[in-house]
């Protein structure tokens, strides 16, 4: 008789904490959940894919607030208020105008207008220091940090040069835009080191912003005479919109085309271009997060950067009109468009 | 020459089997080298032949990461694997591990999903290159997965069976031991008739000694035997000389009991 | 007739030991070609596959680049890519792709010309050019898409690869070489002393005693060889004497006859009998001749056992690391080595009391056992302290070992002539500490740390066996009775400036250098460099080699004072040279010069500390005695064994190899110099005794 009293005791005992676990269970929130507030700029892209892929891999707990501007940056000063308020662990901004809008350009942080003391990763910047977010992509000094999505030029360039040698390269741009503007600075002195000569062919829009094939026309005349070897698109708003004209009209010149940027690749025809896809930027923003979150390391000590490794990509049915093939080794890891 | 008092070449057979013993010892020792140099290089090759096929592999899986697809979604890759281990038939398992040990992918399909229970998890997790263990009668290798922000999303990993090199071994050990053997036995008789030969002489002191002595014995001054050793003379010619004193004194006495008679 | 006996004895142990050489040599090379041999069968099949596997991956990349619309024979920057593989895959010479009409389009860049023009086209079967000079294992694979034949991959595998896999271990099989020679050296000449040199000098002294009329002893003639059957006629001719002796007594004493003439008789044979020896009743027994030889045979297997440890033994200690007692990494590396050196040392006094009063057969026995089991755990060690604990075991049994020996030597030499006692001594310590380092280098290589220590065990077990069998305690009543040295006795020496400056300004920095920097430092230093245990236990080889090879030729001229002076200067010079050689030149051939510098330097400046302590302090050898001299003077030393691994290890601790080596270089050179000023200008001459003009 005692001894089945105490067998079921034990018994008890040993059920009896596992059911007081269980209901506190679900109660209690995680304690560690961090809060980020995203604030998106046209809608849930690859970036922000790769940005929320990261965290999951990488078992960081969280608790997400999206916020989407639909274009129209004004709209950040709302979240702005609401970020006060919520005082989430960090932020994350798309794109350049969010992010200026956000933390302000560099030596014109007014602490009413802008955030200063929440951590704030920006992703999708193509050039913060020339954005004047920063002035050192080591340090921003203040809140700030992030992933950029461009390839550094002499990347891009060095891997054009392993599936064509060009001598003479035309940098097709519009002047308005002060981004392409420096990168043609940039281009003109990687230039000299890597054995070509750029031929900047400036191309302006019409009142809608359109180029039209016909005045793409004069510009490929130009640089066939000047005896240009390839052409080279920019991260350009204006030529990106357009690119489907500007890409045929040099197609019909003969002229092979390189891109900063994966559309005109995919989309128009373009030869080739080393681009880094938004999912694995995205990425890269999710590291960036989980060293400020988890590793506490302060954004000021958290550098600006871009991935290591970048994608190939290479339309093959334009290559091969050119008689141009890439080398073996190029063509095991790049992403082939086309046949 | 009294044959039957000793046994010729005793000597011999007292020396011979410890410098047999350490000949044998010393042939074995090199045999031990040859064979283990052989193991070391046979693994190393087949290592290396694996190591091709992983590293493709691997590339593979690098090549959709960087195109932005989570390896989870990469779902070719569980065909891939099992051509793979089609076309290397000694391939008992490829496992494409996740972070947390979780089989993703793998060719034992009761595996997916699960984790892994093996003694390499670790390893395999922390390994920045190519890694090597072995277990269960395998080899295993593995390489980290790493994306494009060189993070480690996965690790691959090949086991082979060792049947292939136990087999190898079998042979080398066979094929050694025969030679070992031949020459052991081939140098043992070698050595014997070395030993004895050269120890004929010593054999042939004693054996001399002990003739001259037993010659001797008979305590004959009259017909000295001519010991080539002066001390060996000497004894003679004292014993000779106690045994000689002796004698005369019983052949005196002799005479004197006969005397008496 | 005796010198021409040693001469004969020479000349045949040169004979046996070409016997075995030949033996050795003659099978190492059938062996060495038979391998050859069997590697190629059974390795070429695995070098098709790794080629096939290659050709595979080379095809996968072709056909996905030709699926991508490249037309085959306009593949791009087919020769760096084939180049890569070429490099990741040092065995093989050439890679080359050819159309379906056997043209060939792309090789890899590096292939010589000459490879090239070796390879003929061949099937699918893998082919090995027989007897040419580069012979190339082919493997060709064809390269298909929808069922055409696009073109051939070739792969050619270098033929060479398994002469170049037999170079690799040959030092490793000569040294096994050389050592077993060294080995069947020793083996010999303790087989000759126990049966044909002993036995002989045995029969002489018998004949001696003979010769001085005794004849009451015999000898034993129990073995069944050639020595016991002419012990066993001696023994015959001698009891025949015996027996006709005691014949004649009976009858003389039971005679009858006439009185006038027995008594005379019975007068002459008292004459006799006073004269001569006889045996009455049971024989005594004439005991064998006891060699010293005999003790070298299982005192070298100890050390050689032992000594297998030496080239890896700071590695097992830091397999087994653990933070202990808050101590840096390096000093707790060091710490076994100084722990084992210390309680040797201690163990030595007591060690030496009881091998006195047991006998030397039974304190050696029992001390190769207590080592045998002390190497054999130490190789089960799983934790630091284990493995210390294992290694003071070891240690105690190693000093009884040595001090027996030591004791067997003196016992069993005239004084004069102790100092080739010594050299037995010292020359059985070397080669088996050199033997052992190379050989427990190369096992350990391949069977692991543990398991060359269970090795060692067995081999420890070994000795015993033979000191079991063979050594023979002597009478232990005339054991002279040491007295113990007070703490006024090393006052007194440590006061005298002689002994002070060359106790701690030679012996003490020999001692550090050869535990400090021989057995801590140059394993971990080779292991940096990138050397593996069979060069680390070769390069620990040549301190015992250089001084086995140049002791006796320095032994012979160091007899005055003042040469033995100079060389003990020298050596120091030589040490500290040594050590600076290493810190400009950290590569493995200056470690491997460094270390034979160090044992000239040894062989130099070691042998003539004790004759000039001795010379110059005669008034304390007067009075203490020279044994307790000598036994102070050694227990002092060994500070220098003691703290030589700590010293190094906080040495490297703090400014990493070359510092250390630096800095012991200018230890040693400030040693040197001190006692160089010391001995030839502060004292001309030998302190002269109180109250002499």
């Amino acid at each position: 008789m005692i001894y089945r009293t105490l067998l079921a005791l034990l018994v008890f005992c040993w059920i009896a904490p596992v059911h007081a676990a269980a209901p506190a269970k679900s109660e209690a929130p995680k304690a560690e959940k961090y809060k980020i507030y995203m604030i998106l700029y046209r809608g849930m892209t690859d970036a922000e894919k790769g940005f929320l892929f990261h965290l999951k891999n990488r078992n960081i707990p969280v608790d997400i607030v999206t916020r989407d501007c639909n274009k129209d940056v004004s709209k950040v000063s709302e979240y702005i208020t609401e970020i006060r308020s919520m005082k989430p662990d960090l932020i994350y901004a798309f794109g350049t105008s969010v992010a200026a809008k956000l933390v302000g350009l560099e030596g014109k942080v007014n602490p009413r207008e802008h955030i200063t003391d929440i951590p704030v990763i920006f992703n999708i910047v193509a050039d913060p220091v020339g954005a004047k977010l920063v002035s050192n992509l080591k340090s921003s000094g203040r809140n700030l940090t992030g992933a950029t999505h461009l390839v550094p030029l002499e990347g891009q360039f060095k891997g054009f040069k392993t599936v064509m040698d060009f001598k003479r390269l035309g940098f097709v741009y519009t002047p308005n835009e002060k981004n392409a503007v420096l990168i043609l600075e940039k281009v003109k002195e990687l230039s000299k080191g890597m054995g070509f000569e750029v031929l900047p062919a400036p191309i302006t829009p019409d009142a809608d912003g359109k180029i039209a094939e016909s005045a793409v026309e004069p510009i490929m005349k130009q640089l066939v005479q000047k005896k240009a070897d390839a052409v080279f698109f920019p991260s350009d708003s204006s030529i990106i919109s357009n690119i489907q004209s500007l890409a045929k009209v040099t197609m019909d010149h003969r002229l092979p085309s390189f891109s900063a940027t994966e559309e005109p690749v995919r989309k128009a025809g373009v030869m080739m271009g080393v681009v880094n896809s938004y999912f694995n930027v995205g990425q890269l923003a999710g590291y960036k997060a989980e060293q400020i979150l988890v590793k506490k390391i302060k954004p000021q000590d958290v550098p600006i950067e871009t991935l290591n490794r970048s994608t190939f990509l290479i339309d093959m049915k334009t290559a091969k009109s050119f008689d141009i093939y890439p080398p073996v080794m190029v063509l095991k890891f790049a992403e082939v468009i086309s046949q | 020459m009294n044959e039957g008092a000793y046994k010729f070449g005793r000597m011999t057979r007292r020396m011979a089997p410890m410098f047999i013993v350490v000949f044998c010892f010393s042939l074995l020792l090199n045999a031990f080298l040859d064979y283990s140099n052989f193991k070391r290089n046979h693994t190393e090759i087949e290592r290396s032949r694996f190591a091709v096929v992983i590293n493709d592999l691997q590339d593979t899986v690098e090549y959709a990461l960087n195109l932005g697809v989570a390896i989870q979604d990469f779902s070719q890759l569980q065909q891939m694997i099992e051509n793979t281990q089609k076309r290397y038939p000694e391939i008992d398992q490829i496992s494409v591990i996740d972070t947390s040990g979780n089989s993703i992918y793998d060719t034992n399909k009761l595996q997916i999903s699960k984790k892994t229970g093996k003694k390499w998890l670790q390893k395999a997790l922390a390994a920045k290159e190519l890694w090597h263990d072995a277990e269960d009668g395998n080899h295993v290798i593995g390489v980290p997965v790493v994306n494009s922000i060189n993070i480690v999303s996965a690790t691959l990993v090949i086991s082979y069976s060792q049947k292939n090199l136990n087999t190898k071994l079998e042979a080398v050990r066979n094929g050694l031991a025969k030679v070992a053997l031949g020459l052991m036995a081939f140098f043992s008789i070698f050595i014997y008739f070395g030993l004895k030969w050269i120890n004929k002489r010593y054999e042939k002191d004693f054996q001399c000694m002990t003739e001259i002595m037993t010659e001797g014995e008979k305590m004959d001054t009259a017909q000295p035997a001519t010991p080539p050793d002066t001390l060996l003379k000497a004894f003679l010619a004292d014993s000779s000389k106690a045994y000689s004193s002796l004698e005369e004194i019983e052949v005196e006495l002799a005479g004197i009991e006969g005397k008496s008679k | 007739m005796r010198s021409s006996k040693t001469t004969q004895n020479s000349a045949n142990k040169i004979r046996v030991l070409l016997l075995t050489a030949i033996a050795v040599v003659i099978s190492f090379f059938l062996l060495s070609y038979a391998a050859l041999d069997i590697f190629r069968d059974e390795l070429t099949p695995e070098m098709e596959k790794k080629g096939r596997a290659l050709a595979e991956s080379i095809n996968d990349l072709v056909l996905k680049s030709v699926n991508y619309g490249v037309p085959f024979d306009r593949l791009r920057g087919m020769g760096e890519y084939l180049d890569t593989l070429n490099v990741k895959n040092p065995e093989i010479l050439y890679i080359g792709v050819s159309d379906n009409k056997g043209k060939e389009l792309y090789k890899s860049d590096e292939a010589s010309a000459a490879a090239t023009t070796k390879i003929k086209t061949t099937s699918k079967a893998p082919q090995i050019l027989p007897s040419s000079k580069a012979e190339m294992i082919v493997t060709t694979f064809d390269i298909s898409k929808d069922g055409q034949k696009l073109g051939t991959i070739k792969l050619g595998m270098d033929g060479k690869y398994f002469e170049k896999m037999v170079d690799k271990i040959l030092l490793d099989i000569v040294t096994v070489g050389l050592v077993s020679l060294l080995v069947a050296f020793e083996l010999l000449s303790f087989i000759i002393s126990c049966y044909i040199t002993s036995p002989m000098r045995t029969l002489y002294a018998y004949f001696d005693r003979i010769k001085n009329k005794d004849f009451s002893f015999s000898l034993v003639s129990s073995t069944k060889d050639e020595a016991g059957n002419a012990f066993a006629a001696a023994n015959t001719l001698v009891d025949k004497i015996n027996l006709k002796y005691l014949e004649l007594r009976s009858r003389l004493s039971a005679a009858s006859g006439d009185p006038e003439k027995l008594a005379p008789l019975r007068d002459k044979f008292s004459g006799i009998e006073s004269q001569y020896q006889f045996a009455t009743g049971t024989a005594k027994i004439h005991q064998p001749e006891k060699l010293v030889e005999y003790i070298k045979w299982p005192f070298f297997l100890l050390i050689f056992s032992d000594a297998l440890s030496i080239s890896f033994f700071p590695h097992f200690v830091n397999s087994l690391y653990q933070p202990l007692f808050g101590l840096s990494r390096e000093v707790i590396m060091g710490l076994p080595i100084s722990v084992f050196m210390l309680v040797w040392a201690l163990s030595l006094p007591w060690a030496g009391a009881w091998s006195d009063r047991v006998g030397r057969r039974k304190a050696f026995l029992y001390g190769a056992l207590i080592t045998g089991i002390g190497l054999f755990l130490s190789g089960t060690a799983q934790t630091l302290i284990d493995l210390m604990i294992w290694r003071s075991l070891t240690a105690i049994g190693y000093a009884i070992v040595f001090i027996t020996s030591q004791a067997y030597i003196n016992e069993n030499t005239k004084p004069e002539q102790r100092t080739q006692g010594m050299a037995v001594f010292l020359s059985g310590f070397f080669a088996g500490s050199l033997c052992g380092a190379a050989i427990g280098g190369i096992l350990a290589d391949r069977i692991g740390y543990s398991q060359t220590l269970f090795v060692s065990g067995f081999i420890a077990l070994i000795a015993a066996f033979f000191a079991h069998k063979f050594v023979i305690d002597g009478d232990l009543s005339l054991v002279a009775k040491k007295t113990k040295a007070k703490a006024s006795d090393y006052f007194r020496l440590l006061t005298n400036r002689h002994f002070f400056f060359v106790t701690f300004f030679s012996a003490i920095p020999a001692k550090i250098a050869l535990t400090g920097f021989l057995y801590f430092c140059v394993p971990l230093f080779m292991k940096m460099l990138g050397g593996d245990q069979s060069s680390t236990g070769r390069g620990m080889m040549a301190y015992g080699l250089v001084i086995v090879f140049f002791a006796p030729y320095i032994a012979s001229h160091a007899s005055s004072l003042g040469s033995r002076k100079l060389f003990m200067v020298i050596g120091g010079l030589l040490t500290s040279i040594s050590l600076f050689i290493l810190h400009f030149n950290p590569n493995i051939g200056a470690v491997i010069l460094a270390v034979a510098m160090l044992g000239l330097a040894h062989a130099i400046g070691l042998s003539p500390q004790f004759p000039v302590i001795s010379d110059l302090c005669a008034d304390e050898c007067k009075s203490l005695g020279v044994g307790t001299v000598m036994g102070i003077f050694r227990m002092i030393e060994r500070i220098g064994n003691v703290s030589g691994p700590i010293l190094a290890a906080v040495l490297i601790a703090a400014l990493g190899f070359e510092g250390t080596f630096m800095w012991l270089g200018w230890i040693s050179l400030f040693a040197v110099v001190v006692l160089a000023i010391h001995l030839f200008i502060l004292s001309r001459r030998p302190v002269a005794s109180e109250g002499s003009p």
